[in-house]
């Protein structure tokens, strides 16, 4: 049978964010794809250094709605290794808090896209109705229902009165768990549902391996990797992560660690409100920093690295942002051979592409004679080297 | 035959049961569902007259017909759609159990012409010079094949149990032996015809022609304006006429006993509810499923539906 | 008012179009259908397909790449159409002002009926700019 292009994209209602998928198919079966992107490139890394080191937190807020704490958090990581500044206690539990909290609103989001993709409304309209009381939530405690601008070098720019919002933030996930553990089962159990998720979009362990996945894509894969656990930033080191590793490769096992993360994620923020210090939420800056930083951090879809250097100026030298969808893409294309063009939505979504995270592209500034691109080799040597872990 | 004769016929083509009644009643019953669907999902849902807005709007936007698209077969599309819709009121009973038309086999009559619908999307779909047109319509066309099978076995189950292959005669048999629905053979009929018609009208689980998240629009996603206004029309029409054919069918049809005042209130409150139960039977299925994949769906109908069928047809044999 | 003119405004039906965005407004967006603010309520129905929208919804500063592609669906909508830019970056380009890649807001590329600023704009705020533009028909 002759071979069909079929373009996924870029514009294209199953995608909220254009990408191109190119998707050869024979009849309905799809037998190759290729990935392009672009579409969504800004520029935000020659921005960045255009910007102030303070103003680059709210540029990298920007890179993606959905995960919107974890970008700044991770600069702020990165220019606090470089410049060796302490951040205080009741600065890592805040940070974790929110962090947690918007891993739980981008998972929420996320089961409502994969229902809609399968043409699941009800579902859908059910978990992004339970996914408004934490955007309330986030609104009332930092004041943006999306873009939180939490984060700044040193430290929270906001404080968070346990006092007064505790009880509406341990109300909010009282009501929330239930409604996952229902929905979650819904999800799990329905008939056609498990028709639609379970055996589709194999992605094997070697594979997952090969093409280098990280976050649920891998985690559904088998392979145990997330940043909170391995190097503890913020204050997961003293709240402590439960990372749950599932073996079956295919979409469902994907919708199972997201299922589960959201209610460890309840879980964390309920401790971390328990054990939250008193004290500064900012720790005191002496001029410009100077020096190279990395900051890694597990954002909703996985390990997301900035790379910082910084030569003691207002401006950052060089910002390079390694977002996790990048690593997810890839795979997409074993994911997808093999299988028909009504799972290639949800296979293309079970990875959670975020698309506004991935389209960077490497600066090479050779007018100044140096090298600006740091290899796997340099990045790995950099992260290497992260000897203090509590960042 | 009398210009008396050609006036009543123009009647009931164009007042009632015809054009203008389909066209309210099926506004009114897509707006129910609508609501229905909205109210599932904890949502308020539009209000009585959305429906009717939809059409008006739709009437006055420009038509737009690509380059590459065949003209003729794309603009009569919908007219067949809607045309082949209108016919089937005219054979079937509703208030008085004389029909316009009847006639021995109006029965595979009307069973054709509920064909004519997804065979018009079908035929659109692939004039429109679209790719997502073109897997549409070959989704549209592998997903008749299949559900066909099983509810023309229903069809000729209820024929078989009730003697006859014309509509008059079934709601006849009705009248005098009870419900077709309440046998065995006709309940097995009935719970086929039911999930055949899900995907007769392209909603979930079987609305794989026309799913938005997959192929942008399936067969109509290059209308525009009054042609896309004429396929609407002709699916809120469907959404009414199956209802009243699956009344017919197993319930004893839309009748209203006009002997004396109390029984022309109970008969027509009786006949209004069961279409309405019915309609929403057809939408509680839609509101609490997500689609199914072409495959499992040809496997739905080719195998289980089938068999269940067949079981009912067998039932009907030996007389139950 | 006449049929017609009562219709477009009781049925405006949107087709999304997201550029470089953020996709926070894109959320925002989609947020307006569920049963917190339920848009169908007015009529209003997310659309696949553009030749079947009123109501052209961008978000996100148009990208090099997107720009001659947004210019495309803007043509093969059918009249009477609107076009409603939502989100700072749609209205001004936003904090990415500057860039190489961006080709502008919305309406260096094509004409623009509403404006809805926000970093991203309230479903409230979406829903009046929705309003504002139905205004016009």
């Amino acid at each position: 049978m002759p071979e069909v292009v079929l373009p996924i994209g870029p514009y294209h209602p199953a995608l909220t964010e254009p990408e191109f998928f190119q998707v050869y198919v024979s009849g309905e079966e799809i037998v190759d794809a290729k990935v392009r992107i672009g579409y969504n490139h800004r520029g935000i890394e020659w921005l960045a250094q255009r910007k102030t080191i303070h103003q680059v937190p709210f540029l990298v807020e920007r890179i993606c709605g959905i995960c919107s704490n974890a970008h700044p958090m991770c600069f702020c990581q990165s220019v606090e290794e470089a410049g060796d500044i302490v951040v205080p206690d009741r600065a890592r539990h805040i940070r974790t808090l929110i962090a947690e909290l918007e891993r739980i609103h981008s998972h929420l989001l996320w089961a409502g896209i994969a229902s809609h993709l399968i043409g699941y409304d009800t579902l859908f309209m059910y978990f992004w109705r339970h996914r408004e009381p934490i955007c309330e939530l986030l609104d009332l405690i930092t004041g943006n229902r999306q873009h939180y601008a939490i984060n700044c070098i040193g430290g929270v720019r906001r404080d968070i009165d346990l006092e007064k919002y505790g009880s509406k933030i341990l109300g909010v996930l009282k009501s929330l768990t239930p409604a996952v553990l229902r929905l979650g089962d819904a999800v799990v159990k329905d008939r056609v549902v498990k028709a639609r998720m379970e055996g589709v979009g194999i992605l094997s362990t070697d594979n997952a391996r090969k093409y280098c996945v990280v976050g649920p894509t891998a985690r559904g894969s088998g392979i145990g990797i997330d940043v909170r656990k391995n190097e503890p930033y913020a204050a997961y080191r003293d709240v402590g992560v439960d990372v749950k590793v599932f073996t079956e490769c295919d979409v469902m096992a994907r919708t199972l660690v997201r299922v589960h993360e959201t209610l460890e994620s309840a879980e964390i923020v309920r401790r971390t409100m328990d054990a939250m210090p008193n004290g500064p939420i900012k720790a005191e800056l002496n001029g410009f920093p100077t020096g190279e930083g990395v900051g890694k951090v597990e954002a909703p879809r996985g390990e997301d690295i900035h790379y910082v250097r910084l030569n003691g100026t207002d401006k950052p030298e060089r910002l390079k942002i390694r977002a996790p969808t990048y690593m997810n893409l890839g795979s997409i294309v074993p994911q997808l051979v093999g299988y028909t063009i009504a799972d290639a939505p949800l296979i293309i979504g079970a990875v959670d592409p975020c698309m506004c995270c991935t389209d960077r592209i490497a600066l090479v500034d050779v007018r100044k004679g140096r090298k600006l691109v740091l290899s796997l080799g340099e990045l790995a040597q950099k992260t290497r080297k992260n000897r203090n872990p509590i960042r | 035959m009398s210009w008396l004769d050609v006036a009543v016929a123009l009647l009931n083509t164009l007042v009632f049961p015809g054009f203008l009644f389909l066209f309210n009643a099926g506004f009114f019953f897509s707006w129910v569902d609508r609501k229905l669907l909205a109210r599932f999902q904890e949502r308020v849902g539009p209000p009585v007259f959305q429906p009717w807005a939809d059409f008006f709007k739709l009437l006055s936007k420009e038509i737009i017909i690509a380059r590459t698209a065949f003209k003729a077969t794309f603009i009569l599309a919908p007219l067949i759609s809607l045309i082949a819709v209108m016919l089937v009121p005219l054979m079937l009973p509703i208030v008085t159990p004389t029909p316009q038309f009847t006639f021995i086999g109006d029965l595979i009559v009307i069973v054709y012409l509920l064909i004519l619908p997804a065979l018009a999307a079908m035929i659109g779909g692939s004039a429109s010079g679209n790719p997502y047109g073109s897997i549409g319509s070959s989704r549209e066309m592998m997903l008749l094949t299949s559900y066909e099978l099983p509810f023309i076995i229903a069809v000729f189950t209820v024929a078989l149990k009730a003697g006859s292959l014309r509509i008059v005669d079934l709601v006849q048999y009705q009248s005098s032996n009870g419900f077709l629905f309440l046998t065995g053979s006709g309940f097995i009929a009935f719970l086929v015809m039911l999930l055949s018609l899900q995907a007769k009208l392209s909603v979930p689980p079987f609305d794989i022609p026309d799913a938005k998240t997959e192929i942008i629009a399936g067969p109509y996603t290059e209308y525009s304006g009054a042609l896309l206004a004429l396929f609407k029309l002709s699916h809120a029409m469907l959404l009414f006429v199956l209802p009243w054919f699956l009344c017919t069918l197993f319930f004893g049809g839309v009748l209203v006993d006009f002997s004396s005042t109390i029984r022309l209130f109970v008969t027509s409150a009786a006949s209004v509810l069961k279409l309405l139960i019915l309609l929403i039977a057809m939408s509680l299925i839609r509101c609490i499923n997500p689609r199914a994949r072409i495959d499992q769906a040809l496997r739905f109908f080719w195998l289980h539906l089938t068999i269940i069928a067949s079981v009912g047809f067998g039932l009907a044999v030996v007389g139950w | 008012m006449g049929l017609l003119r009562w219709s477009r405004r009781k049925s405006p039906w949107i087709f999304h179009f997201g550029s470089a965005s953020c996709n926070n407004c894109d959320i925002e967006l989609i947020d307006a259908l569920t049963p917190r603010y339920d848009v169908e309520r007015f009529g209003i129905l997310l659309k696949g397909s553009i030749r079947h929208a009123d109501l052209l919804v961008v978000t996100g500063a148009i990208n090099r790449l997107g720009a001659p592609r947004l210019r495309r669906i803007y043509e093969q909508m059918p009249k009477p159409k609107l076009v409603m830019a939502v989100g700072s970056c749609a209205t001004t380009t936003g904090i990415f002002d500057g860039s190489y890649s961006i080709a502008g807001p919305v309406d260096r590329v094509i004409p623009v009926d509403v404006y809805v600023p926000g970093c991203p704009p309230r479903p409230e705020a979406i829903i009046d700019g929705v309003v504002k533009a139905l205004a016009k028909l």
